[in-house]
């Protein structure tokens, strides 16, 4: 019987041969398979060599005609939502937001909280007491005090007085109605 | 389903956050300021009015035995005020009379402005509701006496809602007006 027919003709299976061509061997194999190729192995590797280029120059061909826009936008779509964010990144976002808003209430609550201090500022005029219920007095060439009187009764009710006495003389008005009083 | 909760925190968040500004700046004040003029009624104004760049609170009743015991006449329709009157410095004065309440109500951060019976202007604006201890509330306030644009008197205070500022000094005559400024939330009336 003759190995003709035998896939492995000369030694070199068809296998083998396509694994040569795709110089897919290991460097020991290869050299094993080169040594025995013959005429016959040769012409089967062109063959191989053209049909590969064959199939190149179609394919290439093909995609120059062919829109893939379509494809792309449904892999695109079909991968979307679990290639934008991941699950853990999703939970992390909202609690990310909660944490900045906490902060920034905190840091509102901080700057508008009621300020203790008395600042008072009378320009051109004297100020002799003070009281922590008034933030801020300004008066016009006036003598100013602030000072706290309870009504005898109850020594947690009591009441702040801004005593500023004007310079402005009474309107002629007050002196004209006085008089007719 | 971690998921869904959070986002439901979140929103209960930010309805809480949003909200916040508002309940902390009040949905308005109704405030009232009582005008009241102090008379010296026949008291020289020497010894009545306090001296100038004293404070009225120092100021010296008079020495026992050289100034005769002098009756104070309270208009009846004085009522809250009534026991501050009767303190120093107010003690100078011997006759105070109810000329009007001004009822005002007041939105945040808008001034309302109203007249003095000496003719002068005052304005009254609702700044911020502020919380307190104790579960009370206060109230930040500004008032202006005189010329807007060059207030003679221009005061930021607090006061506890309910709570009594009185501001004296004003001429009117021959005596001069005090104002009692109380106020309470809008939304508790």
């Amino acid at each position: 019987m003759t190995q003709d027919s035998n896939p492995k003709k000369n030694g070199i299976s068809d296998e083998e041969l396509q694994r040569y061509f795709d110089e897919a061997l290991p460097p020991s194999e290869r050299a094993e398979v080169e040594a025995r190729l013959d005429d016959d192995a040769r012409l089967r590797l062109e063959a191989l060599g053209e049909l590969r280029s064959l199939l190149r120059e179609r394919v290439a061909a093909d995609a120059s005609t062919v829109d893939f826009s379509a494809t792309i936008d449904a892999i695109a779509k079909a991968e979307g939502p679990r290639g934008a964010t991941p699950p853990r990144r999703r939970l992390l976002l909202p609690l990310t937001a909660v944490g900045g808003l906490f902060a920034a209430a905190m840091a509102l609550f901080v700057l508008w909280r009621p300020v203790s201090t008395v600042a008072v500022s009378t320009p051109g005029s004297e100020v002799q007491s003070n009281a922590a219920e008034v933030e801020t007095l300004e008066v016009q060439g006036a003598v100013a005090s602030i000072f706290t009187l309870g009504d005898g009764t109850d020594p947690a009710t009591s009441a702040t007085v801004i005593w500023a006495d004007d310079d402005d003389e009474p309107a002629a008005d007050d002196h004209d109605n006085e008089e007719k009083e | 389903m971690i998921a869904r909760r959070t986002i439901q925190l979140f929103s209960a968040t930010l309805a809480v956050l949003a909200s916040a500004p508002a309940f902390a700046q009040g949905a308005g004040a109704h405030c009232t300021v009582r005008i009241i003029h102090a008379l010296e009624t026949g008291e020289p104004p020497s010894a009545a009015a306090p001296a100038q760049g004293a404070s009225p609170a120092q100021a010296p009743p008079p020495a026992e035995g050289t100034t005769a015991p002098r009756t104070t006449k309270i208009d009846p329709r004085i009522v809250r005020l009534r026991p501050y009157l009767l303190k120093p410095p107010f003690t100078s004065w011997h006759e105070f009379v109810f000329l009007e309440e001004k009822t005002l109500e007041l939105v945040p951060k808008v001034a309302q402005t109203f007249a003095l019976p000496n003719g002068k202007q005052a304005s009254l604006t609702y700044v911020e509701h502020l919380p307190a201890p104790a579960g009370k509330h206060r109230v930040r306030l500004q008032m202006q006496i005189g010329d807007p644009a060059k207030p003679s008197l221009n005061t930021v205070f607090v006061v506890d809602e309910g709570g009594v500022v009185l501001q004296a000094g004003q001429h009117y005559k021959k005596g001069l007006l005090v104002l009692g400024t109380s106020c309470e939330e809008a939304h508790q009336r």
